[in-house]
């Protein structure tokens, strides 16, 4: 018959009418008896997969559930819980436990290139600190695809939920800066409970292992500097030691800055990410020709930690460095390594190799 | 209540000046009452206009239906005109091209008008805001009342717009809004000129002296820097010119020698590793003989190479041909080359249509001239353009570095807006030589020309009538999205169609190649907005072939299920949409989204997002699905099938929608294999083609299902074909629902993560069956972090190629349904 599919067409709609109500009804009548249709348990029901009928959520009295994993714009996380607008509230304090290390490992990853990191630096000795001076975030042009949070070793940086962020202006408020991006971390364990006591229980885990690890090097750097005491009696007898070196072996200092940074390289591993640390930032010095292990080390000590800091040091400054070291390093010949590390700092690697080619460790041949 | 307070004494009212001659409205604002009625009504009647670009778009149309349901707050009454609305919701991203009818259009709305920009696109450009065709904000040109950030805003966050718009009406004083001041004439909002880029008339009469001041400013920073070091900002490592073996296979060396037999030139055509050089003065002859002797009817893919630094030619324009016969056979992909001095190659336009548009975005991109194509003109970005984009010694405006992570970021990321260094405060480039005229118009010349065009098309018949030409679009309900028809009529019927893209032209592309491999994954999630998860694995499969990593079991079988879970609501989607442009508003489009919504519900469990997933990585997926989910997404898939049935009966059956799309859009199936049309469209025309059963990818083929055809080819089989194909996709996810079982939990990515990832030099085009037919993603390496070239196939720009034949000799109605049928996303198509 003519007309009949139209007829069948109106059937449909309305049985999605009636459905509410029947579903109701059904649901009224299903053990426990009597129970509220009106209730929580009722509207998630109706908005899980098998809801019929009704499906309008009343936003704003009602809002859905946010799955943990969802994700708007990115925060940062600091340990420090005390709230801003408490008296108690120490700045020095949160930021110093705030988790990034400003390893900018979430600003190469992002797409649309909206994080800015200025990295902090030892005021004294321009060594880098591994916590953020400033951290940005243009909101305008983040697609929330949440590599950041992915990708960070630290769990520092994380997403958010709060979705209501509707403004009547965007040319401050858009660009989120470190004070609006810190927030605590029982907020984040809040929002992301699972997640948060993952991560928490691999971080006992790592901290448990670290303990034990850094028992070791003591050991073993106590060990070493017994053996190195006993040689130096034995080598040189009661020569003075030079004076403009510092009063910590390198290896010490390397030790303390291991173990200082240890704890978040842990972390790191047993995230599965990649280890990133302002140590592993650190150039290798060791790709210049000439330079080795040791002058590496003697130079960090010096503050030159960089291909750049190092293209930019004088001939006779190195030269200096490596006489006031002790007569071990007499044979090095810094006169190349600062045209070397110059190639390495611009990335001109092709060069670089070409130039190291030509030199004989590390000095021209003439 | 607040009558006796009506009158108040002189001396406790303080008229200003300027409101001496309005003192009625500004008593009126004194009485409480009357303010807040006032208020009240205006705040909870809005109607909106629609100017839903891209990604966001959907999200604001989601917000209207059933489930958020925007007409609880009175603010649900879409429409596409400025006629009666109350405020706009300009939702997506704003390019260039779009920007002069969205300032248009706002012009044309009445006082008082509210705009809300929905989305980082809108609010700043967004993700693609170094883009050259995008605008860093609507704020530029227009005044925004309420910004609603996110990369897309959820519905719920959009009702919150709303409400925060509200808001700011309840609390206007009638005596300080602008429409009621006497001396105050509200004027209208620049609109911008396209002329070699984007021209901010306000900007025009000082424009030339900026310009000779920016000019001066480089010169003389050239001669002065002279000696000392560059800035070390720009110091930056080209990329390396991509080189591979090309030691050809012993197939394809008895291909070329065949072919060179048969075209009786010795150097007609050259192996190259799995591919075939062809010398370009024997190019068409060659394309005849594959198309004619050899079998390869389907023109899949076309697109061009720059090899800026390499030796020889400097462009590479590849092809990638199948056959539909004989679907066994291997993909022919072969070449020509074009020189820098002489970017010319012959038009393969007359052995596969398909090349009409390709080989224009071609011409539009890379500057390569097609000789032989009879419309070589821009096509997606405007006749008047600058340059090249896709060249790679292109910089645009917002250019930095050539390659991304940029060295401005870390470690020393002091944040500057990319507008603060332009000296046009806006995403805009001159070239050197331009002289900027003040007294140029507001009116784009080549839009008068192009309908000045169209209807000298076919102006010789023996019957005499008055030829129309209509503009359907941009910003046109039934277009779905920014996209433009240039209809040439004579009295109701069709006489030629000229598709007009480029609204939402994103660089989706010339990003692509700055972006590291990762990074592109969370940017194809925008190119089909509908069907982030497909787009995603396609990529993920092209990466992969190309670096050859592994990917563990149960990996794939979420792919699986993902892909087939986005293709049902994709295609019930489509029903919905197609029957609002038939006239029947809403109904079907509610049902088809609840389906969606419980869907996206799934998805952002499982990633995070609702639209843009992000999901996929190189090797797997990034996070595991529960057993928990699994079997709620089992009963997704049960309530889908009845949302399927409900569709079935209110469509299929209904005579209105049977008259009005049986026999209508018929094209032969030869005709749309020649036009490069695949998917849906091309099995309701009966050719038997599915790339899930040609080429399998992933685990497609350990499933059993078939591959509906219809014999139809009209947009009722077009129509009736996605039913059947969600039907069986269905049948594809309760078996990967079972066989997921059998799988290891937590095992779901292959190879190690990590946030560098670095790709073997070389080629490689991996394609998959879409919703709406092949997408393909054709990769150049170089071997480093970045992406040489990066191209998408997309199916809904290939598939338009065929619209104008589809709807020749039709009615306006029709097109609209047939152009409907195509189902097409425009960030796909213009991308």
């Amino acid at each position: 018959m003519f007309g009949w599919g139209v007829v069948k067409g109106l059937g449909v709609t309305l049985r999605n009418f009636v459905n509410t109500y029947t579903d109701d009804v059904k649901y009224w009548f299903s053990p426990p008896f009597l129970k509220s249709i009106g209730d929580e348990q009722a509207f998630a029901r109706r908005q899980g997969p098998e809801g019929a009928g009704l499906f309008t959520v009343e936003y704003p009295e009602v809002k859905l559930k946010l799955p943990e994993n969802f994700r708007v714009l990115p925060f940062l996380v600091t340990d420090y819980e005390v709230p801003k607008d408490s008296p108690d509230f120490d700045r020095a304090k949160w930021l110093e436990q705030n988790r990034c290390t400003s390893c900018g490992i979430c600003a190469k990853v992002c797409p649309p290139q909206c994080i800015w990191i200025v990295r902090s630096s030892d005021p004294e000795t321009g060594k880098p600190i591994p916590q953020p001076a400033e951290f940005y975030i243009d909101m305008d042009i983040c697609m929330n695809c949440g590599y950041c949070a992915e990708f960070c070793p630290f769990d520092a940086i994380k997403m958010d939920h709060d979705f209501e962020l509707s403004d009547y202006e965007r040319k401050v408020g858009h660009i989120h800066n470190l004070e609006r991006l810190l927030k605590p971390a029982s907020y984040y364990a809040s929002i992301r409970p699972t997640w948060y006591a993952q991560e928490e229980e691999a971080r006992r885990a790592a901290e448990e292992e670290k303990r034990r690890k850094e028992e070791e090097k003591k050991r073993l750097a106590a060990e070493k500097a017994a053996s190195k005491a006993a040689k130096h009696e034995v080598g040189d007898g009661d020569k003075p030691k030079p004076a403009a070196k510092p009063k910590r072996t390198p290896e010490e200092i390397k030790a303390q800055r291991e173990a200082m940074l240890a704890k978040k390289r842990e972390r790191a591993e047993q995230d599965g990410g990649e280890v990133a640390s302002p140590v592993t930032k650190l150039d290798d010095l060791t790709r210049i020709e000439g330079i080795g292990a040791q002058i590496a080390g003697l130079f960090q000590e010096a503050g030159i930690i960089t291909f750049a800091q190092l293209a930019a040091t004088e001939v006779s400054k190195l030269k200096q460095i490596l006489t006031e070291a002790g007569p071990q390093f007499q044979l090095a010949d810094p006169s190349t390594w600062p045209e070397q590390a110059k190639l390495a700092a611009t990335g001109k690697w092709e060069e670089f190799e070409a130039l190291q080619d030509k030199l004989k460790g590390g000095r021209r041949d003439e | 209540m607040a009558i006796t307070s009506l009158s108040p004494p002189e001396s406790e009212v303080e008229v200003p000046e300027e409101l001496k001659g309005n003192v009625f409205l500004g008593t009126l604002d004194k009485l409480p009452f009357i303010r807040f009625l006032y208020n009240w009504g205006r705040a909870y009647s809005l109607w909106p206009l629609s100017m839903g670009l891209a990604c966001c778009g959907i999200e604001m149309i989601a917000a209207g239906t059933a489930r958020y349901d925007q007409d609880r707050f009175g603010a649900a009454l879409y429409r596409a005109t400025p006629r009666q609305a109350d405020f706009m919701i300009v939702s997506g991203t704003v390019t260039k091209k779009m920007a002069p009818q969205i300032i248009r259009i706002y012009n044309q709305m009445a006082e008082p008008k509210y705009v809300i920009s929905m989305g980082a696109c809108a609010n700043g450009g967004g993700p693609f805001k170094e883009g050259y065709n995008v605008v860093s904000g609507i704020d530029k040109y227009i005044p925004v009342d309420v910004y609603i950030p996110g990369c897309p805003p959820t519905p719920q966050a959009l009702l919150q717009g709303i409400i925060k718009l509200q808001e700011k009406i309840r609390n206007q004083s009638l005596k300080t809004v602008p429409w009621y001041q006497k001396d105050q004439k509200t004027e209208a909002a620049p609109v911008p000129i396209l002329g070699p880029d984007i021209i901010d008339p306000r900007q025009l009469p000082s424009m030339k002296e900026t310009l000779q001041k920016v000019r001066q400013q480089q010169a003389e920073a050239e001669t002065t820097d002279e000696g000392e070091q560059p800035r070390p900002k720009r110091v930056v490592k080209p990329p390396k010119v991509p080189t591979w073996d090309i030691t050809p296979t012993d197939e394809v060396a008895a291909l070329a020698a065949s072919i060179n037999q048969t075209l009786q030139a010795d150097q007609a055509v050259t192996p190259e590793k799995d591919t075939l050089v062809v010398a370009p003065e024997h190019l068409v002859a060659f394309a005849q003989h594959v198309h004619d002797e050899l079998g390869y009817d389907l023109l899949s893919n076309v697109t061009g190479v720059d090899y800026l630094g390499r030796e020889g030619e400097r462009f590479e324009v590849v092809y990638h041909a199948y056959s539909t016969k004989q679907p066994d056979k291997p993909v022919l992909v072969f070449k020509a080359r074009a020189s820098e001095e002489k970017p010319e190659l012959p038009s393969l336009y007359d052995v596969w249509k398909t090349c009409y548009l390709q080989e224009r975005e071609i011409y539009d991109l890379y500057g390569i001239n097609f000789i032989g194509h009879p419309n070589m003109k821009r096509i997606l970005l405007w006749d008047d353009f600058h340059g090249h984009p896709m060249r790679k010694d292109y910089e645009e405006a917002y250019y930095e570095e050539p390659v991304k992570p940029f060295t401005s970021r870390w470690p020393d990321g002091w944040h500057e807006r990319a507008e603060q260094q332009n000296p046009f405060g806006k995403n805009v480039v001159y070239p050197e030589d331009w002289d900027p005229d003040p007294r140029m118009s507001g009116t784009s010349e080549s839009y008068l020309e192009h309908l000045i065009e169209a209807r000298d098309v076919k102006a010789q018949t023996d019957f005499e009538t008055d030829r129309i030409v209509l503009n359907m679009g941009p910003q046109h309900p039934s277009t779905h999205g920014v996209f433009r028809m240039v209809v040439t009529l004579e009295g109701e019927t069709i006489l030629d169609l000229e598709p007009v893209l480029g609204y939402l032209h994103r660089n989706h592309e010339k990003i692509g190649e700055r972006n590291g491999w990762l990074m592109n994954m969370p940017f194809t999630d925008r190119l089909d907005y509908f069907n982030s998860m497909q787009n995603n694995l396609g990529y993920a499969l092209a990466v992969e072939k190309l670096a050859e990593i592994p990917v563990p079991e149960r990996a794939e079988y979420i792919r699986v299920i993902m892909a087939e879970l986005t293709r049902v609501f994709s295609h019930m989607s489509l029903l919905g949409f197609i029957t609002n442009d038939l006239g029947c508003m809403f109904t079907p489009l509610f049902y088809a989204f609840e389906g969606r919504e419980r869907v996206l519900d799934l998805f952002e469990e499982a990633s995070g997002s609702r639209m843009m997933c992000n999901y996929m990585r190189f090797g797997g997926v990034v996070y595991d699905v529960s057993d928990d989910w699994l079997k709620r997404a089992e009963t997704v898939t049960d309530t889908l099938e009845r949302g399927l049935d409900d569709l079935d009966i209110l469509i299929t059956g209904n005579e209105i929608v049977l008259s009005r799309t049986k026999g209508v859009g018929y094209l032969s199936a030869e005709k749309l294999i020649n036009h490069g049309v695949t998917g849906p469209l091309l099995r309701a025309a009966g050719v038997k083609y599915d790339i899930r059963k040609v080429e399998p990818y992933s685990i497609y083929d350990r499933f059993d299902f078939d591959v509906p055809t219809q014999s139809g080819s009209d947009v009722f089989a077009r129509f009736y074909q996605r039913i059947l194909e969600a039907r069986e996709s269905l049948k594809i996810l309760r078996q990967a629902f079972k066989g997921i079982k059998d799988t290891q939990p937590g095992e779901i990515l292959g190879g190690k993560k990590s946030h560098t990832v670095r790709v073997p030099a070389g080629e490689a085009y991996a394609r998959i069956e879409h919703s709406k037919g092949e997408l393909g993603y054709y990769l150049v390496s170089n071997g480093s972090g970045n992406p040489w070239r990066y191209r998408v196939r997309s199916p809904s720009f290939i598939n338009l190629n065929a619209l104008a034949d589809m709807c020749k000799g039709g009615k306006v109605a029709d097109t609209v349904i047939t152009f409907g049928a195509i189902d097409i996303v425009l960030g796909e198509v213009d991308r």
